[in-house]
């Protein structure tokens, strides 16, 4: 153990080694058997909601301890070894947070829990809100921010104190199209300066913006790891299902069904689903509607239903194969 | 990619400072503080009833009111700890602080540092505005135990929270106005077990004219004690192997 307020040597070696790693909660199975090997770089973590993503996620934060097998972080045990969590920083799938807190206060404090000295917490507190386009709002509640604002707040809550190692769960989820890319564009940034970055993802097209190394679970247990593009070409054989709420669903659904990929437009109250053969291109037209025609979106989703198709399509081949 | 740098954890002394300043500032900013702040006003009201009745004795005003902030004790230590514990270890905000790099005693530690003293500060305030209202006998170590009594049920309704954290409130108001309060009725050795009348021991009033007090405050203060680090090790164990 390393005594606490002692910097923390760094140890080389792969980020993350789980061996035949599973957990339980009660009679529930939350991850089977996994064995995976994380060196560095970006990697997606792809499966419909329950696929055992963010029971990964936790454990490699240190927040469940596994029921069988193995899971070290820079070769420690990170539910148990206090140390090693300094060098790793997590963003929950959920956005609570102390809402009586302004954002300066939230990330300076989480900052500080992190092992950054009070003189450099405000300061890294700062410049992590203005890594993520917050700086005018920092001195502002978090009790009002939208989801979008509250999804930068949490990712500057897990870069304040520069972790070596980035937990991101569904970052990019109910975040309108503007927040959505700059998100994107934080984390290929956090990337680029070397940081090894963990992304779930319950759609393909935003772990596939990201990066095309992917860990693919389904039911708990590992399906697949490697490149994208074999899950892609299944997915791409069926339509992707958009939710977008907003103010002035209408005026949106206008837009989008004069592009040609729109197979179909439901509405509902105060939103509108939108199933499309190009998801690519329909990010890139929803971002335009919101740009060039000042159309707000409050809130953009994507049932996994696509996804959880294909995952069964896959897992019923491979049954009745064996 | 670059090599990975070395890191630095906050010692336990920062950690629980930190959470000290977090608990300070969400307590402060929320409303339910002033609600027991209001709330913790009761004695004074019937401090002036009695005050005005024509047979005025301080001693009983004093034990009166006594008994009074020990019902507020009950009720709370549960809603302002309780809750405060409950909410932070109970809501998906643990999550931030399980993954820091920091021991999770400290977290603990780090709210009671502030809603121990604040529980009896507010009880302590509360009884000496009802003693100087009701003109009640005024005894300097029956104050020290009014706020001493208020800090330990403070550690033992946070350490309930910290077993139950998503019903912290509800299980630590069924201790204290249930289980502690039936105890202290009880005749014999069982009422020793009872916080509130442990704390009635170590006020050392007299019961009623010319009765003696109820035992040793010694006695008294070592029990308190003692049953405070008792919850406090149950709640330490379970935060130890807890999971967010």
């Amino acid at each position: 153990m390393t005594a606490a307020g002692a910097a923390v040597a760094a140890v080389a070696g792969p980020t993350v080694v789980a061996e035949k790693c599973s957990k339980w909660y009660g009679a529930v199975l939350g991850v089977s058997d996994i064995s995976w090997k994380l060196e560095g770089g970006v990697v997606g973590l792809l499966g419909p909601n329950g696929a055992g993503k963010s029971t990964l996620i936790k454990m490699m934060a240190g927040l469940l301890a596994p029921s069988r097998g193995t899971l070290r972080v820079y070769g420690a045990d990170p539910f148990r070894d206090v140390e090693v969590r300094a060098r790793i920083g997590y963003a929950p799938e959920h956005e609570a947070a102390w809402d009586e807190l302004t954002a300066l206060e939230l990330v300076t404090t989480m900052a500080r829990l992190a092992g950054v000295p009070a003189n450099r917490a405000d300061k890294a507190a700062k410049d992590a809100l203005a890594q993520v386009g917050m700086t005018a709002s920092m001195q502002r509640p978090v009790r009002g921010f939208s989801k979008g604002m509250r999804q930068r707040t949490k990712l500057a809550t897990t870069i304040a104190h520069d972790p070596d190692f980035l937990l991101l769960d569904e970052p990019l989820t109910g975040v309108d199209p503007m927040a959505r890319i700059d998100i994107i564009a934080q984390i290929e940034a956090l990337a680029k300066a070397g940081k090894t970055i963990v992304v779930s993802s319950h759609v393909l097209y935003e772990v596939e913006a990201l990066t095309e190394d992917i860990l693919v679970m389904y039911r708990g247990q590992q399906l697949a790891s490697g490149n994208v593009y074999g899950i892609r070409q299944l997915i791409d054989r069926r339509p992707h299902t958009i939710r977008i709420e907003s103010p002035d669903p209408r005026a949106l659904a206008a837009v989008m069904a004069a592009t040609d990929h729109v197979a179909r437009l439901i509405f509902e109250r105060g939103a509108v689903i939108i199933e499309t053969r190009d998801p690519d291109r329909c990010y890139d037209d929803l971002s335009a509607a919101v740009l060039e025609r000042g159309i707000p979106i409050s809130a953009m989703t994507s049932p996994d239903n696509n996804l959880g198709a294909v995952f069964e399509y896959l897992t019923t081949d491979a049954r009745g194969a064996s | 990619m670059s090599p990975p740098a070395s890191r630095t954890v906050p010692s336990a002394g920062d950690a629980i400072g930190i959470m000290a300043g977090l608990t300070i500032k969400r307590v402060f900013r929320g409303k339910l503080v002033w609600f027991v702040i209001l709330t913790a006003g009761l004695p004074s009201l019937v401090a002036l009833a009695m005050r005005s009745s024509s047979a005025h004795d301080p001693v009983k005003v004093a034990t009166s009111t006594l008994s009074i902030v020990q019902l507020l004790f009950a009720i709370l230590a549960p809603m302002l700890t309780g809750s405060a514990v409950g909410d932070e270890l109970g809501s998906k905000t643990t999550s931030y602080l399980w993954s820091r790099p920091i021991p999770r005693w400290t977290i603990l530690v780090g709210k009671l540092v502030v809603l121990a003293p604040l529980t009896g500060l507010i009880l302590v305030v509360a009884w000496i505005v009802s003693l100087a209202v009701g003109g009640g006998l005024m005894s300097g170590q029956a104050i020290a135990a009014v706020g001493f009594g208020a800090m330990i049920i403070s550690v033992v309704v946070a350490a309930i929270a910290t077993i139950g954290p998503k019903h912290g409130i509800a299980f630590s108001l069924l201790y204290v106005l249930v289980i502690d309060l039936g105890l202290a009725l009880m005749p014999g050795s069982l009422s020793q077990l009872s916080l509130v009348h442990q704390t009635t021991v170590l006020a050392g009033l007299p019961q009623g004219s010319g009765e003696p007090p109820l035992g040793s405050a010694l006695g008294a203060a070592l029990w308190l004690v003692g049953l405070a680090a008792i919850w406090l090790v149950v709640a330490l164990r379970q935060l130890r192997t807890r999971e967010a």
